[in-house]
């Protein structure tokens, strides 16, 4: 077993949930999603952000479209879909049932360490 | 002073250090690399790219105009290195994720990731030995190459068929032509044997066998020292292994060595572990065995040292010497392709009739296909040869002339000419559906003199002129000439038979026979003379030593061969014919007056031997009612329908005896040499 590992693995589902939930709140630029990621520190790197939002469009969640920038080139927009909707509730429900029973879990543990 | 290079991302146009270049590349490169096993691999570059450019613009409004060196290492920093992508997008040997995306119902992200991608067949030009045709393969079954590999080093060597050492070979210059090369990411997850030079003893093919088997390398040592010194096939093992696995160099090879999974923590703790490389752990007595080797190690490397420079250069020669060679045979078999087609097509090259006619039937082409056909097998044969010149090519220059629109119209061309030929060939096999001939009757008065019959001078023989000789009780010599000639109908196979003409002529006492027929110009339809020369009966005659070769089924029945015909004399009786001067006269002759031989090909039909004119008296056995016979296969045997059994043996005195016996109605016949 190993921390760094497990630490990625952790981080690693949790991060695609944030990522549908940011572009949940309406379009938005891949930047700004990266700076809300790494500010977060979910993100290390921004390198592998790309590659998930390509894995997600491809799972037809998430879709993108092209608008025009004072600052240089079109930018890509991203705006989640229906069925990145439902997806997105789904997870979030999980999210709320894993917080609870890990927070569950942890209280507990440290109870027992106090007595 | 510093140089600038420009250069353009995501279309907009950047000023940068040269230093800071050659690292944007390296990095670009090895995302690019790692990316290109992705689905939509070109999006994320894209999206990559133009978050590079946005960094960098941001750069240049706030600082100086040049991006420098410093500015791409931070650049990487940000967007992270391929190592970091490995360790937090490579999931697949992780359970724990699968079980998550199961948990959550939603797409198994993984799975479409990996296996949703189509593979295709390429050669692989990032992990070649001769063309990459062998780790393309792999990398398309998802394999190591080094089975691949084996398999065809295996066939070529195979010590069976020829024919399928050809075959492999011809196959893989096939796919190596035809294949579009390509720079292929190997899977990660398969496990690869390597050589490890770390925990060598030669160059590290046990070490590297054991880590890839998971067995101790102390076992594979000795099973290797002793398949050496049982007869030596390790040797060609171990070095046909050395030339075959790649030496583990990076640590990413090294853990695909161990089959662990590559991420990122994994990268680190062998990076760790590196650092402190303990001795190998092997028992003294297994060290003593190695010492040699060792040695023999030593001595391999002070060689390569010394003999590097020279074998590498030796090597350049040999494979400009094979590009040469290859060049030249493509070239020499184009040529001749083409002085074919051209004599196809009617245009008549005295000079080239000499350097092919006398391995090519020239005819053949010159009369018997039309242009189209031609211009078709031009077409199908002439595009191999090219991509044997381009292959010389290839070898001299080291890339790929050929690209894939270049291979592609040319394998269309291919299948064209090969289609249009499928079409043609029907029509072409019409011309010679039917079978005619003309027969043409000469005779020839016998002079006072010897008579004599002889092959004419010049010209070339071709196995389509058959004499026989026969006797007849005139008094002239009659030539019986039929010339058979095929055709799409009875009438054209006559006429195309018509045209046709065979010279046989009468000076003084010799008649000459000559050598082929004479086409006329007749297109070529298989034809063929068969003649019959009828020889007045107790009339001595002379043959021609050369006259052999179109003599046919004369000689040899009665008794005699072609070493026989110089000088000596000959007779034709009702018996057949008969040698006056030949030292040694032919004894075992089933003789038979009378044979007609026949030029429609009937099957012969020989009399029943009349045994008086045999000086011996044959000894008679009486066996009788056997219904099955088994001989030896170097007798001459006769059956034929009689009132009762009767088994009568003709042989020399100094012959070997024969033994006869009955087992269950059976008669076998053998030499009492054979065993039983």
């Amino acid at each position: 077993m190993n921390i760094e590992n497990t630490q990625v693995q952790m981080r690693k589902g949790i991060l695609e949930f944030c990522i549908l939930h940011i572009i949940s709140r309406g379009e938005v630029y891949a930047t700004d999603l990266l700076e809300e990621l790494t500010t977060a520190k979910i993100m290390v790197v921004e390198g592998t952000l790309y590659p998930l939002l390509t894995r997600l469009r491809k799972a037809e969640l998430v879709s993108y479209k092209w608008v025009e920038s004072k600052a240089g080139p079109p930018r890509k927009y991203y705006v989640i879909t229906k069925q990145g909707s439902a997806f997105l509730i789904a997870l979030k429900s999980t999210w709320v049932e894993l917080s609870l029973s890990t927070e569950k879990i942890i209280s507990v543990v440290s109870t027992k360490v106090k007595k | 002073m510093k140089k600038n290079i420009s250069i353009n991302i995501a279309g907009t146009l950047f000023h940068i250090e040269e230093s800071g270049y050659h690292l944007l590349e390296e990095y670009l490169k090895s995302i690019n690399a790692y990316f290109s096993t992705f689905d939509d691999h070109k999006d994320i570059i894209e999206d990559i790219e133009s978050r590079i450019s946005e960094i960098f613009l941001d750069k240049r409004s706030t600082e100086s105009e040049v991006i420098l060196l410093s500015d791409v290492k931070s650049l990487i920093t940000t967007m992270g290195t391929v190592t970091d992508f490995e360790a937090s997008l490579d999931t697949d040997n992780n359970p724990s994720s699968d079980d998550l995306s199961d948990k959550e119902g939603g797409v198994p992200k993984d799975q479409a990731y990996t296996n949703g991608k189509k593979r295709k067949l390429r050669r692989n030009t990032k992990n070649q030995l001769i063309g990459g045709v062998a780790s393309g393969f792999a990398y398309y079954f998802k394999i190591d190459p080094l089975w691949v590999r084996l398999l065809i080093l295996g066939l070529f060597f195979n010590a069976l068929f020829i024919g399928l050492s050809t075959a492999t070979l011809i196959t893989y210059i096939l796919l190596w032509i035809a294949l579009p090369g390509a720079s292929l990411i190997e899977e990660t997850q398969v496990k690869k044997l390597y050589r490890n030079k770390e925990d060598r003893v030669i160059v590290g093919v046990a070490s590297g066998i054991s880590a890839y088997f998971g067995i101790d390398r102390v076992v594979i040592r000795l099973l290797l020292l002793l398949s050496i010194l049982l007869g030596g096939s390790g040797i060609i093992f171990y070095l046909v292994l050395w030339i075959i696995t790649p030496e583990a160099v990076s640590i990413t090879e090294k853990m695909k060595m161990e089959g662990e999974p590559i991420t990122l923590s994994n990268i680190e703790t062998n990076f760790k572990n590196k650092l402190k490389v303990v001795e190998g752990d092997e028992n003294p007595f297994i060290k003593v065995i190695m010492i040699p080797f060792k040695l023999l190690a030593v001595v391999l490397e002070t060689l390569a040292k010394i003999l590097g420079p020279l074998l590498a250069f030796l090597g350049e020669v040999l494979r400009i010497a094979l590009g040469i060679g290859f060049i030249l045979i493509g070239l020499g078999l184009s040529f001749v392709l083409l002085i074919i087609f051209l004599i196809a097509l009617g245009i008549n090259l005295s000079w080239s009739d000499v350097m092919i006619s006398s391995f090519f039937p020239l005819e053949l082409f010159a009369s018997s296909i039309n242009a189209l056909t031609a211009v078709t097998l031009l077409l199908v044969f002439m595009i191999p040869m090219l991509a044997i010149v381009l292959l010389g090519l290839t070898i001299i220059t080291k890339r790929s002339l050929l690209n894939r629109y270049h291979g592609a119209t040319l394998l269309t061309l291919s299948i064209l000419g090969i289609a249009r030929l499928s079409f043609l060939t029907p029509a072409t096999i019409k011309d010679f559906i039917t079978e005619n001939y003309v027969q043409i009757t000469q005779n020839f008065e016998p002079t006072d003199s010897l008579f004599t019959l002889t092959l004419a001078q010049g010209g070339q023989i071709n196995d389509r002129v058959h004499l026989y000789l026969a006797g007849h009780d005139k008094s002239d010599f009659k030539a019986i000439s039929r010339i058979m000639s095929r055709g799409n109908t009875l009438e054209n196979a006559e006429n195309n038979a018509a045209d046709v003409s065979y010279a046989i002529v009468q000076e003084g006492n010799e008649i000459i026979f000559a050598r082929d027929i004479n086409l006329n110009r007749t297109p070529y339809r298989f034809q063929e003379a068969e003649i019959t020369l009828y020889i007045p009966f107790g009339l001595p005659f002379k043959m021609d030593a050369d006259l052999g070769k179109i003599l046919r089924n004369t000689l040899y029945p009665n008794g005699y061969n072609t070493s026989n015909l110089n000088g000596n004399k000959w007779i034709f009786d009702q018996n057949g014919l008969n040698c006056i001067t030949c030292d040694l006269p032919p004894f075992d002759t089933p003789t038979s007056p009378n044979i007609e031989y026949s030029t429609t090909r009937k099957p012969m039909v020989q009399s029943r031997p009349t045994w008086e004119e045999i000086d011996l008296e044959p000894p008679i056995y009486d066996f009788e009612n056997f219904k099955d016979i088994t001989i030896s296969s170097h007798l001459y045997v006769t059956i034929e329908q009689a009132d009762h059994y009767y088994v009568a043996l003709k042989k020399k005195p100094k012959d070997e005896d024969l033994q006869f016996k009955m087992v269950a109605n059976k008669l076998i016949v053998k030499d009492t040499a054979d065993r039983d």
